[in-house]
Order: C-alpha cells, then sequence, then structure tokens
C-alpha cells in the first residue's frame, strides 16, 4: 500500500496541474519572417491537449498558423489529408494527436526508405502511451529522426499502486483493442505486475472487425468480469475504447465493478471512478515546448528526448464512488482532485 | 594524602562537574517549560489537520459511517509523531470510528480534541489524541546523557590542557616540588636528580638536603678513617632509614612535554572518525567500478596504508631530522591536507590528501614515540609511554564526539578545518615546548634481515598473525568503518555515532592498566591475550542477532574490554620474544610488530568494505569476529607444545606501538 509521502514522490499531488520545467517564457524576444505554420491531425476532434498546445504558443510569443484536421478516429485518413494539406499549407511543423495518427505520419523507425511517410518536416506527437513499444522511436531519449513528442501515459507500476491503495485487489480486469500497440504493451506490464504481488490478470481483447475493433458485446465482457470475481476494471489508454466508453461505465457501476482509468477522458468526458492521469492541458503544453525547440532555436527533433509529465493527477469521480459505494481511504483525499 | 597534581586535576574535575551539573539541572528545566508546550501545540497541529481531512472527505460526500482507510490515516501520524501515545476518531453517540495506538497506563496524560464538524458548523465526531507522558521524560533524559558526555568529554580535554596551560616546565616544577616534599614527609632524604635545571622552587630544598648528604659523608668518612666501626654502621643504618647518600632518579618527563601537542595532534584525526565514510559516500563517483561500500571504505585504507607504508622508513627519517623537526613538519603537513580534505570537491583528490595526511600522521607518530624514547631511560620507558598512549587513547575518546558535533553542525567537509585548526595547535605546541632537536646523522633503520630474523622467534609468528594482525583489523574494520556505516544507514547523526564509538576507548583507558597489572601478577599473559581475543571476536558475532545500537553498543564494549585485556601482555609477549632473538637483532621485532600491526589496519576497512558489498553488515562483522576468534585460538594452539612460564621480561620498548590507534 502507498502512503502519501511515496504517492508524492511518484510525483503527485502539490495541487494544481502540475508541469514542471515547461513555464512558457517569453524571456527570449522571438524573431520570426512570417507565422510558422503548423498543422494540426486530431483524432477525435479537438481536446484539452491542442489547447493547451495552442496556449503555450501564446503565452510563448511564439506566432503560428494552425490548420487543424481531424481523421475522426480513423487513421487511415491521414494519408489523404497529407495529400491535400502539404502541398498546398507547405507546413513547418505536423503535431500528430495519438499513437495511430503519428505512425500513420512518420510510419515505424524500422520501415523500408521508400516507405510513404513524411520525413522532411518535423513532427511533435502528443498522447502516444508507448512510442518505443510502438515503433515510434527506438529510445526515449532520441527518435534517431525527424520526430519527438509528449508521452501522456504514468508508469503502469505507479498506476497499479494506486489501485491498490484505493482498493486493494487480488483480481484486475482489462479490456482491449488488440489492434492497438500500446494497450497490448499495456496490458503486459500489468500482467507483469501482477506476477510479482500474486494477483490475477483478466484480459479482455475486443471483438475485431476486419482491421478495426467493434464494441460488439462489451457490456457482456464488463459483466462476465464482474462475475468472474474481478475488483477492478482498468481502462487502458486506448483510443478506441475511449470511444465506447458511455456503454462501458454504465454497465460497470450497475454490477458494482470499479473502474481506473489510465486517461483524464474516462474521468472527465465519462463516468470511470478514479484515474491517476496526466493532465491533458500540460500534456499539450509539453509538446508544444518540444515544437518551439525544434522551431524557434532550431534544434532537430532527434536531439530532443521525448518525455512524460513530472507530475500526475489522481482523480476521484464522487457521484460514481457514491453509486458504487466504494470510497477512497481518507488520505487519498489529501491529494486527489475530486469531482463532485 | 593525594600529589599538588593529582590536587589540581581533583579541583579542575569537581569546579567542571559542579557546573555541568548545575548546566544539567538549569538544561532540565528549560526542557521541561519548553518541550511541554511545544508537544501539546504539534499534538494540536496533528489533530487539526486529522480533524480538518475528515471534513473534507465527508464534504466530498462520504458518509461518515463510511470513511475508509481512517486506522491506517491515525497510525501513520502516531508513527511520525513519537509523543502520540493515542490517537482515535470518535462521534457524537461515542462510537469509535477509527484509532491507532493505546492510551497511557499515566491518568495525567494529557488529551488534545479537535472537533470535526460539518460545513453548517453542527458536530460530527471528534478528533482525540493522548499525548504519551514517557516521551517528555525521554527527551529530557536524552539532553541529560548529552550533558554528561559533554561532560566526560570536556573534562578529559581539560585534564590534558592543564599540562598545556601550566606548562611542561611549571608541571615539571610542580612534579619535582611535589616529589620532594612527599619524599621529605616520609622522612626520606634522597638526592633528586630529576630536575633538568635549577628551579625555583625546588632550589633551596635541593640545597639543604645537598648539605646533609655531604655531611653525612663527611661524617662517615671521618668515622672509617677514624675505625669507628660503630659509628660508620650507625651513620650507615641513619643512611638506610633516611636515604641519606642514595640518588633517586625520580619521574621522567619525556612524555609529560610531549603529551600536549600529541594530544592535540592525534585529536585532530580523531574528529573526523564518525563522518569519514559517510563523506567519502557522498563524494564517491556514481560510476566508480569498485562498488559503493568499497568506495566508503577506501579513505581509511588509503590512510592506514600510508601509515603503515611510512612506519619503518620514518623511524630513522625522524631521528635524522630531529624529533622536534620531524613532529612540526609531520603536523604541518598533516595540516595542509587537512583544510585540503576540507576543500577537495573531487574524490581522488580527497583520497590524496588523506594519503599525505598520513604520511604527516606517522612523522608526527614516530617523532614523539622517539622523543620519549631518547629521553628516558630503559627502566622508566614502560611508564613513559604509558603516558604517551593515554594522550592518544584520550584523543581518542574526545575527538570522535566533538568531530561529530562539528560535522553535524558545520558539515563533514568544513569539520576537516576543525582538524587542521587542531594539527596547527599541536604544532606550535610542540615547536615551543620539545627540546631541541639533535639530528642524528648515522642512523640506522630496521633492515629487512632483521625482519625475517624476528620470524624466527618462539612463538612470535602465531602471536604476531593470530592476535596482533586480527586485532587491528577488528578494531579498525568495526569501529571506524562497519559501525559508523551501518548506523548512518539507520539514520542516527554523526554526533551520535561519534558518541558510541566513545566506548572502546573509555574501556581502552580505564582497563588496560587493570588488566596489566593482573596478567602480571598472575603470570598469565599468554592467558589473558587469548581471552581478549575471545572476547573481542566472540562480541562481533552478537551482531548476528540484530544490529540495533543497543547490541552496536555491546559489541564495541566487548571489543573495548577484549582488547584491554590483550593489549598490554601482547605487547609484553613481544618483547619477550625480542630478547630471545640471537644477535640483538631485538629492533627486528619490534619493526615486524608495528608493520603487521598496522597491516591490519591498513587491510581491516578494505576487506570490510568488500565483505559488506557482498555479505551484509551483520555477516561481515560477524566474519571478522570469527577471524579474530579463530586466530586467537591458533595463537592457543601454538603455545601447547612449549613449556609456559618462561622468564619474564620488562615490557620494555615493546609497548611503544600499543598506543597507536592506527
Amino acid at each position: 500500500m502507498i502512503d502519501r509521502r511515496s504517492l508524492l514522490s511518484l510525483g503527485l499531488g502539490a495541487g494544481a496541474a502540475g508541469l514542471t520545467g515547461v513555464a512558457p517564457s517569453r524571456a527570449q524576444q522571438v524573431v520570426q519572417e512570417r507565422p510558422f505554420r503548423i498543422l494540426m491531425l486530431t483524432f477525435r476532434g479537438e481536446t484539452e491537449v491542442e489547447r493547451g498546445f495552442r496556449y503555450f504558443f501564446d503565452a510563448s510569443g511564439v506566432n503560428a498558423d494552425f490548420m487543424m484536421r481531424d481523421v475522426d478516429r480513423n487513421a487511415a485518413r491521414v494519408k489523404p489529408i497529407l495529400d491535400e494539406v502539404l502541398p498546398t499549407f507547405k507546413p513547418d511543423l505536423i503535431y500528430t494527436y495519438g499513437t495511430p495518427n503519428t505512425l500513420a505520419v512518420v510510419g515505424p523507425y524500422d520501415a523500408p526508405p521508400d516507405a510513404p511517410f513524411v520525413r522532411n518536416i518535423p513532427v511533435v506527437f502528443a498522447l502516444v502511451a508507448a512510442p518505443v513499444r510502438s515503433k515510434i522511436a527506438p529510445s526515449t531519449a532520441s527518435s534517431g529522426r525527424n520526430v519527438t513528442g509528449a508521452v501522456h501515459v504514468v508508469p503502469t507500476d505507479v498506476q497499479m499502486r494506486a489501485m491498490q491503495t484505493y482498493k486493494p485487489f487480488s483480481k484486475v480486469g482489462v479490456i482491449y483493442s488488440p489492434n492497438e500497440t500500446n494497450s497490448l504493451v499495456i496490458v503486459k506490464e500489468i500482467q507483469s505486475f501482477c506476477d510479482s504481488i500474486g494477483a490475477t490478470l483478466i484480459a479482455q481483447p475486443l471483438n475485431m472487425s476486419g482491421n478495426l475493433p467493434t464494441g460488439d458485446g462489451v457490456e457482456q465482457f464488463v459483466r462476465d468480469m464482474r462475475a468472474k470475481g474481478a475488483d477492478w476494471l482498468y481502462l487502458p489508454p486506448d483510443t478506441f475504447i475511449a470511444t465506447i466508453f458511455n456503454r462501458i461505465a454504465p454497465v460497470a457501476i450497475d454490477v458494482g465493478l470499479p473502474t481506473f482509468g489510465s486517461t483524464e477522458f474516462f474521468l472527465r468526458d465519462g463516468e470511470g471512478l478514479v484515474g491517476l492521469v496526466s493532465r491533458y492541458y500540460s500534456v499539450g503544453q509539453l509538446a508544444a515546448s518540444k515544437a518551439i525547440e525544434i522551431l524557434v532555436q532550431h534544434r532537430p527533433p532527434q536531439d530532443i528526448p521525448i518525455e512524460t509529465l513530472k507530475r500526475f493527477a489522481l482523480i476521484i469521480n464522487m457521484k460514481v464512488a457514491k453509486q458504487l459505494g466504494i470510497y477512497p481511504p481518507i488520505v487519498m483525499l489529501n491529494y486527489a482532485e475530486i469531482i463532485a | 594524602m593525594i600529589g599538588l597534581r593529582a590536587g589540581i586535576s581533583l579541583a579542575i574535575a569537581v569546579v567542571l562537574c559542579g557546573a555541568l551539573a548545575a548546566i544539567g539541572f538549569a538544561a532540565r528545566d528549560a526542557v521541561e517549560r519548553t518541550i511541554v508546550p511545544a508537544i501539546a501545540a504539534q499534538a494540536d497541529s496533528v489533530g487539526r489537520s486529522a480533524a480538518s481531512l475528515v471534513e473534507s472527505a465527508i464534504s466530498a460526500g462520504v458518509p461518515l459511517d463510511r470513511l475508509v482507510g481512517v486506522d491506517s490515516y491515525l497510525e501513520s501520524l502516531r508513527g511520525a509523531n513519537g509523543e502520540l501515545a493515542e490517537l482515535k476518531l470518535v462521534d457524537t453517540n461515542g462510537r469509535i470510528l477509527g484509532s491507532a495506538g493505546a492510551p497511557p497506563d499515566d491518568d495525567h496524560a494529557s488529551q488534545i480534541v479537535n472537533a470535526v464538524t460539518a460545513r453548517n458548523g453542527a458536530p460530527l465526531a471528534s478528533l482525540i489524541i493522548t499525548i504519551d507522558p514517557g516521551v517528555v521524560s525521554d527527551q529530557v533524559n536524552a539532553l541529560l546523557v548529552d550533558v554528561a558526555f559533554i561532560g566526560i568529554v570536556s573534562l578529559l580535554v581539560a585534564l590534558e590542557l592543564v599540562a598545556l596551560v601550566v606548562g611542561a616546565r611549571g608541571t615539571e616544577a610542580l612534579a619535582a616540588l611535589e616529589s620532594r616534599v612527599r619524599s621529605l614527609s616520609q622522612g626520606r632524604l634522597w638526592m633528586h636528580t630529576d630536575a633538568v635545571e635549577q628551579l625555583p622552587f625546588v632550589a633551596p630544598i635541593d640545597k639543604h638536603v645537598a648539605l646533609l648528604h655531604a655531611r653525612h659523608e663527611k661524617a662517615r668518612a671521618e668515622a672509617a678513617r677514624r675505625g669507628d666501626t660503630e659509628a660508620v654502621l650507625n651513620l650507615d643504618a641513619l643512611s638506610a632509614r633516611t636515604g641519606l647518600g642514595t640518588l633517586h632518579a625520580g619521574e621522567n618527563h619525556a612524555a609529560t612535554v610531549i603529551r600536549p601537542a600529541l594530544f592535540l595532534f592525534m585529536m585532530a584525526e580523531e574528529l573526523a572518525r564518525p563522518f569519514l565514510p559517510r563523506l567519502a559516500g557522498t563524494m564517491s563517483p556514481a560510476h566508480l567500478d569498485l562498488g559503493r561500500d568499497l568506495a566508503l571504505s577506501l579513505p581509511i585504507v588509503v590512510f592506514m596504508a600510508a601509515v603503515a607504508l611510512s612506519q619503518l622508513p620514518f623511524a630513522v627519517l625522524s631521528e635524522r631530522l630531529g624529533r622536534r623537526r620531524g613532529f612540526v613538519i609531520g603536523a604541518g603537513l598533516a595540516a595542509v591536507s587537512y583544510v585540503g580534505s576540507a576543500l577537495a570537491a573531487d574524490y581522488w583528490l580527497f583520497l590524496g590528501t588523506r594519503a599525505t595526511a598520513a604520511v604527516g600522521y606517522a612523522l608526527v607518530f614516530v617523532s614523539a614515540q622517539g622523543h620519549v624514547i631518547d629521553h628516558s631511560r630503559p627502566q622508566e620507558r614502560t611508564a613513559a609511554l604509558a603516558v604517551f598512549v593515554r594522550a592518544i587513547m584520550v584523543a581518542g575518546l574526545c575527538g570522535p564526539p566533538i568531530g561529530g558535533v562539528l560535522a553535524d553542525r558545520l558539515g563533514d567537509h568544513m569539520a576537516f578545518l576543525g582538524s587542521a585548526t587542531l594539527a596547527v595547535l599541536g604544532l606550535l605546541v610542540a615547536a615551543l615546548s620539545m627540546p631541541r632537536s639533535e639530528p642524528v646523522r648515522d642512523a640506522a633503520g630496521v633492515s629487512g634481515s632483521d625482519l625475517l630474523a624476528a620470524l624466527k622467534a618462539p612463538r612470535l609468528a602465531a602471536l604476531l598473525f593470530g592476535c596482533a594482525f586480527p586485532a587491528k583489523f577488528l578494531l579498525v574494520a568495526i569501529c571506524f568503518f562497519l559501525v559508523p556505516v551501518e548506523l548512518q544507514k539507520q539514520g542516527y547523526s554523526a554526533a551520535a555515532i561519534g558518541r558510541l564509538q566513545m566506548i572502546y576507548p573509555i574501556l581502552m583507558v580505564a582497563a588496560v592498566p587493570l588488566f596489566a597489572s593482573l596478567a602480571e601478577r598472575h603470570d598469565a599473559r599468554a592467558g589473558f591475550v587469548l581471552t581478549g581475543g575471545l572476547v573481542a571476536g566472540g562480541g562481533a558475532l552478537l551482531l548476528l542477532l540484530g544490529t540495533s545500537p543497543w547490541i552496536v553498543a555491546a559489541v564495541l564494549a566487548l571489543l573495548g574490554l577484549g582488547q584491554a585485556m590483550s593489549i598490554a601482555p601482547q605487547s609484553a609477549l613481544v618483547a619477550e620474544a625480542a630478547r630471545h632473538v640471537p644477535g640483538g637483532r631485538s629492533a627486528g621485532v619490534l619493526g615486524l610488530f608495528r608493520l603487521i600491526e598496522r597491516t591490519g589496519n591498513a587491510t581491516g576497512p578494505a576487506a570490510a568494505g568488500f565483505l559488506l558489498a557482498t555479505a551484509g553488515f551483520a555477516s561481515a562483522s560477524a566474519g571478522i569476529g570469527l577471524m579474530v576468534v579463530l586466530g586467537a585460538l591458533g595463537f592457543a594452539l601454538s603455545g601447547r607444545s612449549r613449556a609456559s612460564g618462561q622468564d619474564r621480561a620488562g615490557p620494555g620498548e615493546a609497548t611503544s606501538t600499543e598506543g597507536s590507534r592506527v
């Protein structure tokens, strides 16, 4: 069980959205002949991430024209957008949201040299959970190519320990999209955490229709999980799960299964119980700080490490807690953000 | 009747103890006046923050009777605040919603109550904290222990400083006067020959006694000339009764002269004992291939090794330079090195300054020892060296606690400046008090063949390798290295570590003379060496039971007791062995003895660092203890084949090495 001090040492608490080391600075006068052109490829419409990103540019006094394009949850739409926008808009930098979009733009680092990916325009990603395992970069220290970005996921074991602090478990369930690399990676990490504490993992992949997951039967998956004795349902940073969470949460509450979300989305836009997350707004700011390093300070992206935030936020959805009758230990209230 | 000097020392002790007792009482009073309210305020602030956390849980929507984790939260508060005996959350109906600890037996224990209220101010529950009354008295007692330690240390320092303040000549004058008055009061009319020069106090006494002697001699000569046998017999009887016509050598003051300077200098090095491993830990580069524990021990190893290597060549060097010059140069080099250690930011540079400090230390030690030996007759040497040894032991007693306090207050690096200051003071005192150097050009050292010849002395090898080497190895490995490293890991301050390190020298100072005389009286030197080895080595095995400070203290006490048993008899046995070396090469035995002891010093921390890294504190210490036990048993077995009770020898020069703590 984690006490407050160790949670603090994990970067929790300290109240406000902790974003250390990336405070925007106007100290240096930015000399620009023209505004920078930035293409922003979002996955499910504009989120707090993009708002944080643009705010950081504004606060840093860097002028930029942002062109927003959304793939509407289908990364296959990236290619046509690029074909259309690149010749006309001529962006100085491309921002990508999520693993599917990022991979669609830059491809895996071991792709053949003639594969049709963007190479000559710097790319900054946000909301990629596992850039190394999903082959966007061979290491977080350097992508070795024209890519860098901000990781939003809190280390899996830290999340698991926060989950245990809220309510100890011996069985944990997870539902995930088998086509999303970062979900597979996280399922593996949960498995090894469970092995280390002698707990059981019930991993439930979504049904697939061709190459895409479907939400068919997801309600029954949740009920089965409860029937099998799961103490928690963990929600990975899975782009597709987020889209069907409004079908998962009510069933989970109904059968008395608490949910632990890996991203802010599950708590703010859905009825997840608790989550240890990087704030989207802060993740956007972190990504913007890297974009400015590339554009203003002319640092090559491969020299800029891929980073995660240093502080995380524990968010508790008290409405859901009341419905479930599962309340947090009072120490957690010392540092948690409560959604009433 | 007590002597003049003893009287002065006693007076100082009485004044100092009185002052300390007054300070202790005043401190106790002050503590009770300030700590009690401070503890209450602390308990109140803990209670308020706990109550407000409960309030925020309730306002977040957690029902009062569904609060989760209250017990463990209260328990964590109790863990962080030792003065709280019990914490409980009680609702308005008196139902306990959560609790930690138990109420103390004391009915007068004070309680702090904080209300938990709803947003509208309606009372919901109370958070009740009971303060542990024992904590207050514990804190007061801890303070009194501190005062007592300060008392012992300042008393010892004061007594050492008496010699310094009165001055070597003053001390000599007092001693000369005291010995004359004492012999006169006993009806002894000896001629005293100890006065180096005519001293104002004693000259009139000496003059009158000399006159008496001259008259007695004249009368006897006259009687003899006349053939008056009766008168001659009477005069001889008078002479036998009163000591007329006898020359009395008195005490030797070679050691008294050097003692203040040596004490100051030795204390300089002792200051670093409690914090040296910690400092090495903070300075060792992260990527060092040696491993962390070995890196911690390296500064001690380097120091000890440099002392060991310098010992033999410096015996000659100090004679060639002259003792005073040797002392001054050595102390100067050490002082510069301490400043270097204080300023060094780089680990390797730091090691370098430790090595040069060791070279200075060795030169000072050898010069001081040489001074005592040069200026004393063989029959006085044991007593003179005992004074010398005492100065070093007392420095070993006072240095660590003072160094610990300095390090805790000023930081480890700055504490080295304290060492530098003491070394400079030692240098100045030595320059002023030691007689002018008389360099010896043709001083001869101890050669390798002397050492080899020494090995053939009866039973010597078993004594040196079975007892002398493991004894030093054990002392340096456990007392100087493993204990500070372990206690620091357990979170103890350098001052607390320094106090624990005092246990060894306290027992040594107190028990060495006792065991030395017991061993001589019962003619059981080998037995004492064996028992001492078993006690000291067996003590280290206690660490297998646990590593609490009490066990560590017991280990250090047994180490001190065991080594106090063995050290003097061991030196006497070495001296005895030296007399059996053919060809008058006894110097080889002593050289070998020093070399082996110092090799033990140098290898001790290195081996301990390695063992600590591989086996952990308890196993490393116990392993070293076991080695000492086996060494002692090996020595015992080596003696079974030989007749015991060989002729007794005066400890002679051999005792000269035992004083060295390094």
